[in-house]
């Protein structure tokens, strides 16, 4: 359907267009990915002029099938990539249609619809093609079909057959509408809830989320414990976060840890950037010496913000840069790879 | 940018955005177009649809349109999985 441009007339277009030679084209095309990889690496995000956004979005991890054999699999917390284009490029890729605007189901829409109900009236025999052609079209649109056809007997007195059949369709509409009301509205009434579940009540998704953690080795080992601190917390985040996340938390405050809490969904949660994770890293160093293991049951401080996760003050950078630092550290000291990103990321977080 | 090209700055945004004007030309052609190491870009049309919009209060027929999608190459994402991640 689409057609492939390939790299080669992508450079020579490039080349023609810029006044630039083909080597030149070349390179640049190979280097914006390198820029855009650099990028993502350090900051998570990069805008880039003309195009858009490309920025790394955690998915939490979940349990997938294996769709050959259908058995669990633990897919574990991971960034996707994902590329929003700007508003300039959106439009530019829209310019065949910027002409059109929504239209209200009542009225007639698009011109080869209206132009049909022209033909109909002066003869007879056409008008069962014309009524043949009509049953077909409401199985591309069948919602508007119906509202268009009432507006015509003031001109002519319509085919009877017609005339019945949309009778019909309204009849089969409303009930349809209802439907659809309701469930909307049903939707909305969940999201809704689940909204206020989230603030509230922790505990309901950890404990969810409690079967997908047995897949995980690690925690069983410290399963036993999670008994006790379940009753704990419902009381503690009722009383703390209702007020504090609203928000984002802008004053210290502790959080009791359950099970399936690794700092990256506690910051996440406290400041709606799961990336600011190393801040409570450095606030609990004495309690969590391994970043990837939190233990169930143990009270850690979340320190607070002094600016919001999208403005965020300078004070705030310098903690978050420290964070970083020692989470750098700590991987260095293992000898993980990773250690190279957090070190950028502190960079990036260093004020000037 | 400037740096790996060994151009000027101001040379290299001219470029940038000679780069992004070709990319944006070729996708509104609707040929879809890869870059290796960053994936593939291409358009896809929506069709026209009735959908209940939310700030109308009403049903209505929302126009066809043009979508932008981008499939990360494999080793980009593979690269960046566990980026700043704990």
């Amino acid at each position: 359907m689409t057609e492939k441009i390939t790299l080669r007339e992508l450079i020579e277009k490039l080349s023609r267009q810029a006044g630039i030679t083909k080597k030149m084209s070349a390179d640049i095309l190979r280097t914006l990915p390198v820029i855009i990889e650099e990028g993502l690496k350090k900051d998570g995000e990069v805008k880039v002029k003309g195009l858009g956004t490309f920025r790394l979005k955690p998915v939490k991890e979940k349990t997938g099938r294996n769709p050959r054999t259908g058995a669990r699999v633990l897919i574990p917390l991971h960034n996707k990539i994902i590329f929003i284009p700007e508003r300039s490029f959106k439009e530019f890729i829209n310019q065949p249609y910027r002409m059109l605007g929504y239209q209200l189901l009542e009225e007639k829409s698009e011109a080869p619809v209206d132009e049909k109900p022209v033909p109909e009236p002066p003869a007879d025999q056409p008008e069962g093609k014309a009524a043949a052609e009509d049953s077909q079209e409401p199985v591309h649109e069948p919602v508007y079909a119906p509202t268009m056809i009432p507006p015509e007997p003031p001109e002519d007195p319509p085919p009877v057959e017609e005339l019945h059949r949309g009778k019909k369709k309204i009849h089969w509409i409303i009930p349809v509408m209802l439907a659809i009301i309701v469930i909307l509205s049903l939707v909305y009434y969940l999201r809704n809830c689940e909204r206020v579940e989230d603030r509230s009540q922790e505990t309901e998704v950890i404990s969810q989320e409690a079967e997908v953690e047995e897949w995980e080795a690690e925690d069983e080992a410290v399963e036993p414990v999670s008994e006790e601190p379940e009753a704990e917390p419902e009381t503690e985040l009722d009383v703390e976060p209702e007020a504090a996340e609203k928000t984002f938390k802008t004053q210290h405050s502790t959080f009791n840890i359950t099970e399936g809490r690794y700092l990256f969904r506690i910051a996440s949660v406290s400041y709606g950037n799961p990336y600011l994770w190393p801040l409570i890293y450095k606030a609990n160093q004495e309690i969590i010496t391994d970043p990837e293991l939190v233990i169930i049951g143990e009270e850690i401080i979340i320190p607070g913000l002094e600016g919001s996760q999208d403005r965020l003050t300078r004070n705030d950078s310098l903690k978050i840069s420290e964070g970083y630092r020692l989470v750098y550290e700590y991987y260095l000291a293992k000898g993980d790879p990773k250690a190279e990103d957090f070190r950028k990321a502190m960079e990036r977080y260093q004020p000037n | 940018m400037a740096e790996s090209l060994n151009v000027s700055r101001k040379e290299a945004a001219d470029l940038l955005h000679e780069t992004t004007r070709v990319l944006r030309e070729t996708l509104v052609e609707k040929k879809s177009l890869s870059l290796q190491r960053l994936g593939n870009f291409r358009v896809k049309t929506l069709k026209s649809r009735s959908a209940y919009l939310p700030a109308l209060g009403q049903k209505a027929l929302i126009p066809p349109r043009d979508v932008v999608q981008y499939h990360p190459s494999a080793g980009l994402k593979n690269k960046l999985k566990n980026t700043l991640l704990p």
